[in-house]
């Protein structure tokens, strides 16, 4: 499991990691075993605490239509899938919560975003630059991927000092920093998160202008919803580079990140 | 899909303390969160059942 492999990372941060599910011990115990989990799984059998902590999934029904997974009493009790973040005194530092309790996020994820630490597990990366000194990095924050886990790809832009580029709103003509992630069969990609860009003046010019300038970082969520091949995600980052004087052509950069599938014996064992 | 779930007043709200939780681990054993966790921080995630 993705967590456990993150597990020495989160105890170099000084960060203790439970879980919590309405399974009965012996589940957890055959779990455990099975995928060689060292943190506590702690079994909320009859789900007293996730009721307790106002954390009752009410909505699986709702979810299980939309998938057209039939009623079913098992399902009943589940916690909303997310985590809480505490800090040194036990206080809630923040929440991280998803909408369906198929997603999970990753540990990286927690980790890095999260707590702000930093995870060793491997990431991929590609990078593009241009004659115009811009340089375009894209990150995925994990090399593996896994059914219904969220995973964050990272673009990142460097600019030199006397350039910028558009962000939203933009006037007409004007060509706004933009993050394509190709369809692939059973990739859900979710809505990029731009940074707020800041009003630019142009001299002589009435129209202000929304910019990005030195470094930007726009995140999108995926999610594989079907579990199969190693695959190649093909970013597409597109923004036209202006300085006072002038403007360079419009760009596009094509970047490639491959991901593997996680391997079929964790994918095997997790279907017993 | 169903509207967007806010989470914000969804368990225990940011800057709130953790309730004192004490469930059994995978070994049978009573885990206190908060002394388990001795003065860490913690990452306490929710998640639906190991067996399906």
């Amino acid at each position: 499991m993705e967590l456990q492999r993150t597990l020495p990372d989160f105890a170099r941060n000084g960060i203790a990691v439970f879980a919590i599910s309405y399974d009965p011990v012996a589940v957890l115990t055959k779990f455990a075993e099975t995928h060689g989990i060292h943190y506590p799984l702690l079994a909320d059998e009859g789900s007293q605490v996730i009721r307790r902590l106002g954390l009752l999934n009410e909505h699986v029904y709702e979810h299980h239509a939309v998938y057209g997974i039939p009623k079913r009493d098992m399902f009943w009790g589940v916690p909303y899938p997310g985590a809480f973040l505490l800090d040194e005194e036990g206080r809630v530092l923040q929440k991280r919560f998803q909408q369906s309790y198929r997603e999970r996020e990753t540990g990286t994820a927690i980790l890095e975003h999260g707590f702000g630490g930093n995870s060793s597990l491997p990431k991929v990366a590609a990078q593009a630059q241009d004659e115009e000194e811009v340089t375009v990095r894209a990150t995925l924050e994990s090399d593996t991927y896994r059914w219904f886990q969220r995973l964050w790809l990272t673009v990142e832009l460097t600019l030199a000092p006397e350039l910028h580029v558009y962000g939203q709103p933009i006037p007409e003509g004007y060509i706004p920093l933009s993050v394509d992630v190709a369809p692939i069969d059973g990739l859900e990609v979710g809505p990029a998160n731009f940074p707020a860009p800041h009003p630019y003046h142009i001299e002589g010019l009435e129209a202000e202008f929304m910019v990005y300038q030195r470094d930007v970082a726009v995140s999108v969520p995926l999610t594989f919803t079907k579990e199969g091949e190693d695959q190649t995600l093909h970013v597409t980052v597109g923004y036209q580079a202006c300085s006072n004087t002038g403007c360079f052509a419009p760009q596009t950069r094509a970047l490639q990140l491959p991901v593997k599938a996680a391997d079929l014996v964790e994918r095997s064992r997790r279907k017993q | 899909m169903s509207t967007a779930i806010d989470f914000t007043n969804i368990g225990p709200t940011v800057g709130e303390q953790f309730p004192d939780v004490s469930l059994p681990d995978q070994h049978g054993d009573m885990i206190d969160l908060h002394r388990t966790r001795a003065g860490r921080r913690a990452v306490v995630l929710f998640h639906r059942s190991a067996g399906w």
